[in-house]
C-alpha cells in the first residue's frame, strides 16, 4: 500500500514538473555578458543579430554609426538610429539634461576597462564638458549635425536596453513568443512561461553583491538598472563608478545606490533608470509624479531602504533583512 | 471460516510494521522539501496570495464562513484569531521557514516559499 | 442455517451501534487541544470494526465501517469530514483484509492495527491533499505517523485482551 503511495507521488511530481524546455545561451557583447532563456530557436541567430546591432552603435567599433558621428561634423544615420536619438533628445529635455547622449567627450576621459584606472584633472573636465550638451546636435530628416566637432556620443546609458528591444522584436518575428534575455543585469522579456506564469526577476544587493534584496514577476516589459557597483574602480578610498552627472562630468553621488526601471519600452527603460539615478531620489520620485513618461520604479538607497513608485503596489516582495520598504 | 484470525499475542510482524511505519515517516521528513523562503503563500479556495515574509502585516480572510487573522511579523508567520472549531491552526504556531499552517474547516493554506527567481537584474 | 443469518444481523446492529457510540465519544473528546493535528484521533471506534472483520467476517466489518461514518457524519459532520472519514477508514479496513487473507500468521491485533491507524491517517492526509489543493498538507503526516503507531498499538493492545464473543456457545451437555 504504502510502496503504492509513494509511486503515485513520485509520479505526480514528474507529471507536474513537464513543459516546454528552456534553454540558456550566454553570448559576450556590448562589453557585457548576454543571457538568453529562451525555447528551441533552431536556427535562429540571435548572436548575429545581437553583434550587428552592436556594430551599429558602438562607439568603439571603428565603422559604426555612432564612430562615424564621433568623427564627422555631420553623418546620415538610418532609421533606427535616427528614431533612438529622438528618443534621447525626448528624456534629455524631459529630464532636464539629467541623460544626456553627448557625453563622449567625458566618459572618455575615465577609463573604467583599463586596467590602470586614473582620475581626470578637473581642467581636463571642464575642457571636456564644453563639447557636452545633447542641444549642440540637431537632426534634419537622417542627417546628424553637430554643432562642433569636438562632440562626442555615448550611448552607454540606453545602448543596451535599445539592443534588448530590437532582440525581442526579432525573435518575435521570427515566432518565438516566450522567455527572457538578461543584458548584463537588464531584463528583457519575451514573452510569458508556456504556463502563463511570468518570470520571478530577482533584484541585486548593491552592497552584498551575491544577494538579492527583493523579486518582482515579469510576464512582459523591460527591466533596467542602473547601480554603482556594475563598473567602478577605487582610488585613495574613493570609489568612482561608471554613471557620470552630465553636468559636472563626475560619477554621481547621492542616496541611491540602484534604481530599477520597469517600462515597456526597452530604450526608454534605460535611458530612464540612467536619468533617475543621476537626479537622486527626490527629483526621481517628482519626476514620476509628473507623468511624462509611463514607467515604474525601484529605489535601493545607501541607507538601507527601498523605495517604489505606485504602481508596483504589492508585486514587489521583499526578501532581504537587510533592506527596510518605505 | 477459511480465513484466519490474527494472533492475540506479540508477534514479530509487529515489530515490522511498527519500524515500517516509522520509516515511512522518516523518509518523508527527509524528503519533503524545505522552503528556505522569503515569501509567505496563502492558498484558499479561489486565490493564492503572496506577501513578503519580511514586511510585517496583518491579513483577514474570510473563507466557508470562517474568518481568520494571519499575521506577518519579525519574519515570521502565525495565525492569531481564527472562528474554526478545533483551533489546529491556532495552536501551530509560528511558522519560518519549514512546513505550513493548514485550517481545513476554512480550506486555508499557509506555508511559505521561497519565490522562484528566474534571473537577477542589476 | 437461518439461526446464523438473524444472529449475524443482530450482531452486526449491536456492533455497529457500539462504533458509533464510540465515534461520538471520540468526537466530544478534544484531543485536538493538546495534540494540534489535523485528524488525530484515539481510533476506538476502529476496534469494532477490527473485532467483527476477524471474530465475523470481511462483509460484517465492511457494514459496520460504512455504517459508522454514515451515521457520525449525519450527527456531527459535513461533507468533508464525511470523506475524510471514510477514505481514512476504506484504506485502513482494506489493509486489515489484505492482512487477513495473506500474512494472518506473523501479526497479532496490535500489528494489524497500527498499520491499519497509519494508513487511516494518510487517506486523511490524501484527501484533504485533494481538496485543498497542495502537497504541503504532507508535512503533518510524519507526526500523524508517529502517533498512529501509538493510538494503534493502543487499540491493539485492547483487542488483544478482548475475548471472542460472537461464536455461540455449545453446551454441553452433562
Amino acid at each position: 500500500m504504502k510502496r503504492i503511495l509513494c509511486v503515485l507521488l513520485l509520479t505526480a511530481v514528474m507529471i507536474s514538473s513537464c513543459g516546454t524546455e528552456y534553454k540558456s545561451d550566454t553570448y559576450f557583447a556590448l562589453d557585457t555578458f548576454i543571457t538568453a532563456n529562451l525555447p528551441d530557436i533552431g536556427d535562429v541567430d540571435l548572436y548575429g543579430y545581437i553583434k550587428s546591432l552592436e556594430d551599429t552603435i558602438s562607439k568603439t567599433v571603428s565603422k559604426s554609426q555612432i564612430s562615424e558621428i564621433n568623427k564627422n561634423i555631420s553623418y546620415t544615420v538610418t532609421d533606427d538610429i535616427k528614431e533612438l536619438i529622438i528618443l534621447s533628445n525626448d528624456v534629455y529635455q524631459k529630464t532636464n539634461g539629467a541623460f544626456d547622449i553627448t557625453c563622449g567627450a567625458v566618459s572618455d576621459l575615465w577609463d573604467f576597462k583599463s586596467e590602470d584606472p586614473r582620475i581626470p584633472e578637473r581642467s581636463e573636465i571642464e575642457k571636456a564638458l564644453e563639447n557636452v550638451g545633447a542641444s549642440e546636435i540637431s537632426l534634419n530628416g537622417n542627417t546628424l549635425t553637430k554643432s562642433n566637432e569636438g562632440i562626442m556620443l555615448d550611448l552607454g546609458g540606453i545602448g543596451k536596453g535599445y539592443v534588448a528591444e530590437k532582440c525581442v522584436e526579432y525573435l518575435h518575428e521570427k515566432g518565438i513568443n516566450s522567455g527572457y534575455l538578461n543584458f548584463g543585469g537588464n531584463i528583457a522579456v519575451v514573452g510569458e512561461k508556456d504556463n502563463g506564469d511570468g518570470w520571478g526577476v530577482a533584484l541585486r544587493d548593491p552592497l552584498r553583491l551575491n544577494d538579492t534584496v527583493g523579486r518582482i514577476i515579469m510576464k512582459s516589459g523591460y527591466l533596467s538598472v542602473s547601480g554603482d557597483y556594475e563598473r567602478c574602480f577605487e582610488y585613495n578610498g574613493q570609489k568612482y563608478h561608471h554613471i557620470l552627472d552630465p553636468k559636472t562630468g563626475y560619477p554621481v553621488n547621492n542616496e541611491i545606490s540602484s534604481v530599477a526601471v520597469l517600462c515597456s519600452d526597452g530604450a526608454l527603460a534605460d535611458a530612464l533608470s540612467t536619468a533617475l539615478f543621476v537626479m537622486g531620489l527626490d527629483d526621481a520620485l517628482s519626476f514620476y509624479q509628473e507623468k511624462k513618461y509611463t514607467f515604474e520604479a525601484i529605489f535601493i538607497t545607501k541607507s538601507g531602504y527601498i523605495y517604489t513608485t505606485e504602481g508596483i503596489n504589492n508585486s514587489f516582495e521583499l526578501t532581504s533583512k537587510n533592506y527596510i520598504m518605505k | 471460516m477459511g480465513e484466519g484470525i490474527v494472533s492475540r499475542k506479540l508477534k514479530p510482524g509487529d515489530v515490522l510494521a511498527v519500524l515500517f511505519v516509522f520509516a515511512l515517516a522518516i523518509l518523508l521528513m527527509l524528503f519533503l522539501p524545505s522552503t528556505n523562503g522569503s515569501v509567505v503563500k496563502i492558498t484558499t479556495n479561489d486565490n493564492v496570495y503572496t506577501y513578503s515574509l519580511y514586511e510585517d502585516r496583518i491579513i483577514e480572510l474570510s473563507e466557508n464562513g470562517i474568518k481568520l487573522t494571519v499575521v506577518i511579523e519579525n519574519g515570521c508567520v502565525y495565525v492569531s484569531d481564527s472562528e474554526c472549531r478545533d483551533g489546529i491552526c491556532k495552536a501551530h504556531g509560528k511558522i519560518k521557514d519549514k512546513g505550513c499552517i493548514v485550517c481545513l474547516p476554512a480550506g486555508v493554506v499557509i506555508e511559505t516559499d521561497c519565490g522562484e527567481v528566474d534571473a537577477v537584474a542589476g | 442455517m437461518q439461526d446464523k443469518s438473524v444472529r449475524t444481523i443482530a450482531l452486526c446492529g449491536i456492533f455497529a451501534s457500539l462504533s458509533i457510540i464510540f465515534s461520538t465519544f471520540e468526537a466530544l473528546l478534544p484531543i485536538q487541544a493538546f495534540i494540534p493535528l489535523p485528524g488525530i484521533k484515539l481510533g476506538i471506534s476502529n476496534i469494532v470494526v477490527l473485532y467483527v472483520l476477524f471474530y465475523m467476517g470481511t462483509k460484517e466489518a465492511f457494514f459496520v465501517l460504512l455504517c459508522r461514518c454514515v451515521v457520525t457524519a449525519l450527527i456531527f459532520g459535513s461533507l468533508p469530514s464525511f470523506l475524510f472519514s471514510v477514505c481514512g477508514g476504506l484504506l485502513s479496513l482494506a489493509s486489515a483484509v489484505i492482512i487477513k487473507k495473506t500474512c494472518v500468521g506473523s501479526l497479532s491485533f496490535v500489528g494489524v492495527s497500527i498499520i491499519g491507524a497509519s494508513l487511516h491517517n494518510t487517506g486523511q492526509i490524501l484527501v484533504s491533499c485533494f481538496m485543498l489543493g497542495t502537497f504541503s498538507v504532507f508535512y503533518y503526516l510524519p507526526p500523524l505517523l508517529f502517533a498512529s503507531v501509538v493510538c494503534g498499538g493502543v487499540t491493539g493492545t485492547i483487542l488483544c485482551l478482548l475475548p471472542d464473543v460472537t461464536k455461540k456457545e455449545r453446551k454441553t451437555e452433562i
